[in-house]
């Protein structure tokens, strides 16, 4: 493919951004790039992920935006499960629980906004349709007060930076899937043509 | 019409309609490595090879039937395809399950990762798995190791792996030694031949000219002990291949290794 597709999927934990991720990298024929903080955590800090150390949380968020950065960089296109704007949420959202007034690190803001800006042709924002629903793993949030702010600063952000985007269900269905891959197969670039062909 | 851009886009294609079974028999990936991702890619003569990443063994039977169809299907450009499992757990470090990662180790395998063509599914980079690559000289030290033992597991009876690819290792081995040599270059034949020098040009030659003749296995076969006795002597005369470049001034380990055989 010679031009660029690169969606982004945003939205609160247990949406469904891994699974719409997967059918749209299928779907499409393009490349995923996994949200990939998991791997990094071992389990005893996977689940007590709010309760790490301050200085822990922005170690972990800067390693996820350097290799979320470095990781899309290197593709033209690609379909990514969250986006380098999720660094900066999850740091917003956690830092209630040590001082609310903390300030984030500007570089950090400014390379993930920057890189957001810069790279997605599209964001699909997963929204919940009344209260949030998520299944309680061990690992997830489950607070619904929590989801709903989650949401709230990923449409906030979206539209702040004026990112191209779609809004779908959370836990969309297949007719959602199909609709927004029509929606995405619909523009006029090179790579949409080309994956028109597909 | 270029046949690598059209082969790749094929597989692509061929693996993208069968998403479903693939997900549903865990596969995560699927890449394309070997030659079709260098540069001396021939088409219609050299083989496709193709990499599945999966998190379970369970997918093998998948594959080879997926193979098996692709060959059918596309007989023009993919009759050489061939597949390979590996998992993601062999490329964390945790299992070594997989047939390739039993003979090749996966550190090297994951230092390799970012050369390889994506074809579906997940694009990993070195941050998706726990394990640090190689550096250049333990890169060196495991090629080495490992080829000799694949090379005597070759020559016993039954035989585990076709010459031909034990064959196109030791030409991996040779561009390690080479890029510690002259810094970081992509591997093809020509720049083996090429940059070889009085360490490595007899497992050059004998590399490149199995691979003018497409690689015949018994001629392979035959080569194989002599590859073997060259990679003894590099080891016997404790060669670090950081100093190559001093060796070949001082008339070299070809020569070192040739004074102890005649003193034998």
């Amino acid at each position: 493919m010679n031009g660029t597709l690169r969606i982004g999927i945003m939205g609160s934990a247990g949406s469904g951004k891994t699974t719409l991720a997967l059918c749209l990298s299928s779907t499409l024929g393009i490349g995923l790039i996994e949200e990939g903080v998991r791997e990094w955590l071992g389990p005893q800090e996977l689940k007590k992920l709010n309760k790490l150390s301050w200085q822990r949380q922005l170690e972990l968020q800067e390693h996820y935006l350097t290799a979320k950065i470095r990781n899309e960089t290197l593709h033209k296109t690609f379909v990514s499960d969250r986006t380098t704007l999720d660094a900066v949420i999850a740091l917003l959202l956690r830092r209630t629980h040590f001082d609310a007034r903390i300030e984030l690190p500007k570089d950090f803001v400014r390379r993930a906004i920057e890189h957001a800006a810069d790279t997605y042709d599209k964001i699909v924002l997963l929204q919940w349709r009344g209260k949030p629903r998520v299944i309680a793993d061990g690992v997830r949030e489950v607070e619904i007060a929590r989801l709903e702010r989650e949401y709230e600063l990923c449409a906030a952000l979206c539209e702040l930076i004026d990112l191209r985007t779609v809004l779908v269900s959370a836990h969309p269905t297949q007719t959602d899937i199909d609709l927004l891959v029509n929606e995405i197969l619909k523009r006029g670039t090179s790579a949409w043509e080309d994956l028109r062909g597909f | 019409v270029d046949s690598k851009a059209q082969t790749i886009q094929i597989v692509k294609r061929f693996f993208t309609a069968n998403s479903e079974k693939l997900v549903r028999n865990n596969v995560r990936a699927v890449y394309l490595w070997g030659s079709i991702a260098r540069e001396d890619f021939r088409p219609a003569i050299s083989d496709v090879d193709c990499v599945a990443i999966s998190d379970g063994i369970s997918c093998e039977g998948l594959i080879r039937s997926l193979r098996d169809q692709a060959r059918f299907e596309h007989k023009e450009l993919l009759a050489k395809l061939n597949t390979r499992i590996l998992l993601t757990s062999d490329l964390n470090g945790f299992t070594r399950d997989t047939e390739l990662a039993r003979i090749l180790d996966p550190r090297l395998l994951l230092t390799n990762l970012s050369s390889w063509i994506w074809v579906w599914g997940v694009c990993f980079s070195l941050s998706s798995f726990n394990r640090r690559p190689c550096s250049m000289k333990e890169s060196y030290q495991i090629e080495l190791d490992a080829l000799k033992a694949r090379m005597e597991r070759c020559l016993s009876v039954p035989r585990t792996e076709a010459p031909r690819h034990v064959l196109k290792a030791a030409g991996y081995l040779i561009h390690v030694i080479h890029q510690l040599n002259d810094g970081e270059h992509p591997f093809t034949y020509s720049e083996l031949e090429m940059r070889s020098n009085s360490v490595t040009a007899p497992i050059a030659r004998t590399v490149f000219s199995m691979r003018s003749r497409d690689w015949p296995d018994s001629e392979c076969e035959r080569e194989i002990p002599v590859i073997l006795g060259f990679l003894k002597q590099i080891e016997s005369a404790s060669f670090d291949p950081e100093n190559i470049r001093s060796t070949r001034r001082s008339c070299g380990l070809w020569n070192i290794a040739n004074e102890k055989r005649n003193i034998l």
